[in-house]
Order: C-alpha cells, then structure tokens, then sequence
C-alpha cells in the first residue's frame, strides 16, 4: 500500500507543506517517523483553516485537513514516514500512507 | 522536529495535574503533535441554549422495568402506583450523584463496544446505540442494532459525517434491523486509500428486513445539563457530539480534559452511558474499538471540548421485533409488539369443539386479560405459538383430532388468522415444540419437533418455500414433549427437552448441520436426565439470567407440572453446571402451557392450565413466584 516516494530538493530557511486527509473522529492519527538526518528538517503541523472559520465545535464526523510543513534546516537527507493509523492498535496496518524524500543543499 | 511525545504528554498531564492517563498501549516515544484551532460550528446540530426544557411528566409514561419505574416516581413525573411489582423498592427523591448504565441494579444495559473503522461513521454508533440501550431497558432484552442499516439505508458513503439526530430521524420512519439482515461493513481490505472516504455500500437489507426491525417513537433533545442527567437517571442514555483533540485518540482512563496546545482533528460523537457528579464527568461509550480507552469507554469532563454546547438525543417508547425475542417465549403465550407499551401479552389456548381462542393482555394499565378471534376446528391442546420475521406475523401450531400438525398464521397485515395446513407424522401425539430458526443463517425455517404415538420424537422443519419435510425420528420411551425447541444465542444448536416414561426429563441437541444436503438430515444427541415424577408436558425458554452481553447464552427456564404444581429448573449455559430446580408453586396445577420473560424487569410470566380446565397466570419477579389471576376457560 506503500505510496510513491515524493522527492523533494530544499535549500535551508525553504519549505514544503503537505496537506493530508484527517480520519481524526475515526481515531485515526497520521504517525511521523524519520529516517536519515533528523536535525536536516523541522515538521511543523497545522489544521487546513479556511479563512473565516471560527471555533469548533465541528460538524460530526467532519475531519480536518492536516498541514505537514518541512521546513529545511540544515543540510542532509532524510526520509519522512507519514502513516495513518490507530495510535491505540499499532499492530494493525495503517490505512493510509505518505513518504517524503528531502534532500537539503546549500545553494 | 517540533513534535510532542507520548512522554512528553504524561508529563504534561501530571504538571497540570489533570485527572486522566495516556492509554498503556503507547510507548512514550510514540508522537502527539500540537495544532491550532477548528472549524465552523455545525448547522445540522442544535446549541444546547436554543432547546427549552422537556416537560417530562407529560412525555414519560409508567415504565415496565420497576426499578426504573421508582425513579419516575421519585420525581413525580408518573403516579404512584400499587403494582406488586415496585413496592418495597426505594424510592430516593433526590438525583443521584453517579448513574452508569454499564451496571444498574446489577444488571448490564450496554451493548459491546464496536469500532467504526476507517468510515467517519461516528454519528451512527450512539444513536444506533441509544436505541439497543432503551430496547433492553424498557423490553428487558439484549438488541443488537446495525450501523450499517442507517448509514447505507440514507444512502451515505464511508467518509460522509452526519448526526445522530438525522440517524434518528431516518429511524423514525424506517426502524433499524439487526446486523444479520444488514451489517455495518466498512470498504475491502485493499482499497486504495483516496478510494476508501468515497466508497458507498449498495443497500439491500434482508427481504424480510420488516419483521427484524425495532421501532422507535419520536426522540427527544435535551439542552440543559441537569435535566440531561435527570433524563440518565430516570430514561437511559444520550447520544452527543463534541470536537476531537489529538490527546483524546490516547486517552486512557481518568477525566479526560485536552490538555493545552492539543490538536483538534474533527467532530465526533459517542452514547453517554452515565455520570459522576463527585468526578464531574460523562461516562460515554466510544465507537473506535475496545483497546481505545477504558475498554472502549471513557470519562469526559463536563463542559470539556464543547461536549456540553450541543443538544444530547434520548428516546424512549421503543417496539422491539419478534425475532430479537424468538428466545424468550416458549408454548401457547407470546409478549408481541401491540399496545401502547409494544408489550402486550398474545395467547391461544383450546375453546371447546376443536377451536382456539386467541387471548390478549395489555401490557400496561389495568392489564386484564380479554378474548380475541376463534379459528380451527380441529385442536386438541393448546397451541404453541410464536411471531416471526415474516411481517411480525403470529403463527401457530397445534396436535389435530386426526394425529397430525396443523399450522395456522396470523397475517398482521389483515388482522386475521389463516389456515397454513396439516403436515407430520400420522401418528402426532404431544404439544409440538415449534420455532423460527435460522439454521442456515438466515431466518427462512421453521422446526417441529413432537411425540409420536412410539414414543419418540419426531423432528419435522420448513423450508424457504413453505413446504415441510420429516427430519427424522429420535429418542426413545418419551411420555410427553413439550414447547422446549431453542436454537441458542451462541451457536446454531437446537436444543429441546422432553418427559421420559420413567418420570424423568431429558435433554437433547441438535448440532450437527448439514449445509446443502437436500434432505437436511437431523443428528439428534442425548444430553442430561434430570428431574423426577413428571407426568406432564415442560416449558422452556432460554432467557437474559446469564447473559452478560449480546453475543452469550443466557440460561434456560424450564417450568413443568409436578402432581399438582409448578417446578421452576434452570440450565446455566456459561457455567455448564447442569440443571438445578430453584422453586415449587401453585396449586391444582393440570400442566404448564406458556412461559415468557418478558419486559417487566427480567420477570417469569407463567401460564398453566388448572385441574378444572381453566388457565391461569403466575408471574416471577426479584421477590419470587406469585398467583395471578385465573384468565378463564380452556
């Protein structure tokens, strides 16, 4: 089930933002794992707000968009792992499944 | 990487001090990642502060469950009344700091946790839930619902949100069946995951979807938070809605409060099962499984995550089918769906020259007994009578003059009694055990099983087209059967006892299925021997005693005449500790022809005939066995 790998080139102080589907009122979490040079890249994580939206509560069973953005730190490669799963059973295969290539250089 | 841990999360909660746990299965290296807020409030949901306040003395009504009915009492909203069955309970006037319907009164009321899976199906569960909760309250009955059936039936794909109020709504109108005509499924392993949100399952219930459906009345949404809890106490639970953080997909147990800078990721519902004033908090059983939380349940604060903005849906006054009660009922008395209560009593029993009568009992107010329709010609005993999936219709059969089975059915549709035909052995002489089963999986047979005159059993069983076929002959130096047949709750298994020559009872079962085979052949095995100077047909059922949820056999009750009373025995069918004799009552007792446990809080209800041919009702509550009144002629 494992998606194509997404490559991606960063200079330091650029980013990349990756917008992926919520299954949240299922339970379901995105699950970020790293592989290579940790220290190369920040994730930072958002909801996908559209402007005007004010304060929950939310319409059941509505998921919220999740905004992943790589921000470039330093340079090296790692691989970002974006799997979405039940936190709660971690033996069970994720439903869904993302892999970010990122290689950072200096320009 | 800006990213908070599991670790970091427990930490966190025990700075704050906040009264609930990270759930055990996560490692502390396990990710939890901080986000910003959420989105707009749903237009479909009612703001708790726009719903006035339900008057209800005027929606509830008397209660047949009388624990339940004391609490009403207690708060004035239905009279006092002097039915046995409520005096002596107590009656505290003030709410109670904790309700938990997990377990009240030493009874369970909540169905198993289910998981809604990759679908965003979440508004379903509670209000499919609130539903099999007030069935088993208000019938005292175990009623598993489907999801599926309300989700598919509105016709909505796996990744669409609604609310519990239109699952509701659509519920009103259509009822929901149980999970073997429809059941809630979930996009095949494989789907590609951008294909699993718009995946749609193609709705096409059981044909006989109708008579396999609980019906519901209107329901009710509550927005004040106290009467919300008067509504737990004295009615059952409520379906709610409230805004999901990344913290609560860790919850473990204790209160749950999001803790700050956590993450909201959508909208979500669940059945509040109960309260706890002492820990401020809503009990509420979950749809993600029964390894989220404390089981699959868990404990919110009060007002946390807006679970308190919203209305919260009750309903009351559900009518449960005939197949979800086809264990419950064994010989000539059946409780059907009629009246005010959906608990009325039905009975047939012999009216001179052949003719049955068919009896009623309203199931609540005064609660005489009145005489309906006659029909045949050609009974010999009371007959034994069942309600089935085919329109809830009644059917029934009986031991003719000529020594054969006579079938006749009750068509719901027409109000009247039907002539089904003569079928069996030519040599019929005992009351016929007769059922719907569903030894196949779907509940298209109907079994027979009764005496023949060389005192045998004789096994006979109907099949999707209505003709019925000899199974086969088995035991040996039978006296007597009886309405004993019971397919059990757990397995496909007939089960059937009947009165030996010696005096003696004997169990049988029937396990062995024959799937494709034309002839559907019968393997009958003996089982234990129990009981002593019986000279007359038993009675049996297998009840909720011992059924701790859905999926569990509940024991069997046995009632069969012993000179002139009633011998009460019981089969406990988790322990398997074999059959034990728990009472003797009556008097002038000729034999027992119908037992039911009915909605009246888990009680026996009795029918025997007396030594003068007259019939008579005994009943069963926590208290035990007690006279009621002689119904009339047989």
């Amino acid at each position: 089930m494992e998606r194509e790998q997404q490559r991606i080139l960063l200079k330091p102080g650029e980013s990349h933002t990756l917008r992926l589907p919520s299954r949240g009122p299922a339970g379901y979490d995105w699950i970020l794992t790293l592989e290579g040079d940790e220290s190369a890249v920040d994730v930072l994580r958002s909801a996908a707000l559209s402007p005007g939206m004010s304060a929950p509560p939310l319409s059941p069973g509505q998921g919220i968009d999740q905004l992943f953005t790589v921000l470039a730190v330093s340079s090296g490669h790692v691989v970002i792992r974006f799997e979405q799963r039940l936190p709660f059973e971690p033996e069970e295969p994720p439903v869904d499944e993302r892999v970010l290539d990122v290689t950072v250089e200096e320009g | 990487m800006a990213e908070l841990l599991v670790g970091e999360l427990r930490r966190r909660i025990a700075e704050h001090q906040a009264p609930w746990a990270v759930n055990d299965l996560l490692g502390d290296d396990e990710p939890i990642r901080p986000m910003p807020l959420g989105l707009a409030t749903s237009e479909q949901l009612l703001k708790a502060e726009d719903v006035e306040q339900v008057n209800l003395s005027e929606v509830l009504e008397q209660a047949a469950n009388p624990l339940l009915q004391r609490r009403r009492i207690a708060y004035g909203f239905v009279e006092t009344e002097t039915r046995p069955q409520t005096v002596g309970l107590p009656t505290a006037r003030i709410r109670p700091s904790s309700v938990d319907w997990r377990n009240r009164w030493g009874w369970p009321w909540i169905t198993k946790v289910q998981a809604q899976q990759p679908c965003m199906s979440c508004w379903a569960f509670p209000a499919t839930g609130v539903v099999e909760t007030m069935a088993r309250i208000e019938h005292a009955v175990w009623v598993k619902r489907s999801e599926g059936d309300v989700r598919d039936g509105i016709g909505l794909s796996c990744g669409t949100g609604s609310t519990p109020q239109a699952a509701l709504d659509w519920m009103c109108d259509h009822g929901v069946c149980d999970p073997g005509c429809w059941p809630y499924t979930v996009p095949p392993e494989g789907t590609r995951p951008e294909d699993i949100f718009p995946w749609r399952a193609t709705y096409q219930p059981c044909p006989d979807r109708n008579g396999r459906t609980v019906r519901i009345g209107n329901y009710e949404q509550l927005g004040d938070t106290e009467q919300q809890k008067v509504w737990l106490d004295t009615v059952g639970p409520l379906a709610a809605c409230f805004d999901v953080y990344d913290d609560f997909v860790v919850y473990g147990t204790g209160v749950y409060r999001k803790m700050p800078g956590a993450t909201p990721l959508g909208g979500h519902c669940v059945l509040i099962v109960g309260y706890d004033d002492v820990a401020g908090c809503w009990i509420f059983k979950n749809s993600w499984g029964p390894r989220w939380g404390d089981g699959g349940f868990g404990r919110i604060a009060y007002g946390e995550v807006k679970i308190d903005d919203l209305a919260k849906c009750g309903l009351h006054g559900t009518n449960v089918d005939p197949w979800t009660k086809r264990r419950l009922h064994g010989g000539n008395l059946i409780e059907s769906s009629n009246g005010p209560g959906h608990r009325n009593f039905e009975m047939l029993a012999t009216a001179g020259g052949g003719q049955v009568r068919h009896w009623w009992r309203e199931g609540s107010g005064a609660m005489d007994w009145a005489k309906a329709s006659t029909f045949g010609s050609d009974a010999v005993v009371c007959p034994t009578l069942t309600a089935t999936t085919y329109n809830g219709n009644f059917e029934a059969v009986w031991l003719t003059t000529t020594g054969r089975l006579r079938h006749f059915w009750f068509d719901q549709a027409t109000d009247r009694w039907n002539d089904g035909g003569l079928f069996g052995p030519i040599d019929a002489a005992g009351i016929p055990a007769f059922i719907q089963s569903n030894y196949y999986g779907v509940p298209n047979y109907f079994e027979v099983v009764v005496r023949t005159a060389d005192g045998r059993l004789n096994h006979w069983w109907r099949d999707p087209t209505r003709q019925w076929h000899d199974g086969r002959r088995f035991a040996v130096n039978v006296l007597h059967s009886g309405p004993t047949l019971v397919q059990t709750r757990e397995r496909t298994t007939l089960e059937i006892v009947c009165v030996l020559a010696d005096g003696r009872m004997q169990s049988w079962r029937c396990d062995d299925i024959v799937i494709g085979h034309p002839d559907r052949p019968s393997f009958w095995k003996p089982g234990e021997i129990f009981g002593s100077g019986v000279s007359s047909p038993p009675c049996m059922i297998e009840g909720q005693f011992g059924a701790v949820d859905e999926d569990t056999a509940g024991n069997y009750e046995l009632c069969v005449a012993v000179g002139d009373r009633v011998e009460h025995w019981w089969r406990d069918n988790q322990g398997l500790s074999g059959w034990h004799r728990s009472a003797v009552f009556g008097h002038d007792v000729h034999s027992v022809v119908g037992l039911v446990e009915g909605s009246f809080g888990f009680n026996l209800e009795v029918i025997v005939l007396r030594a003068d041919n007259r019939l008579q009702h005994y009943w069963r509550d926590r208290t035990g066995w007690h006279e009621g009144p002689v119904i009339g002629p047989a």
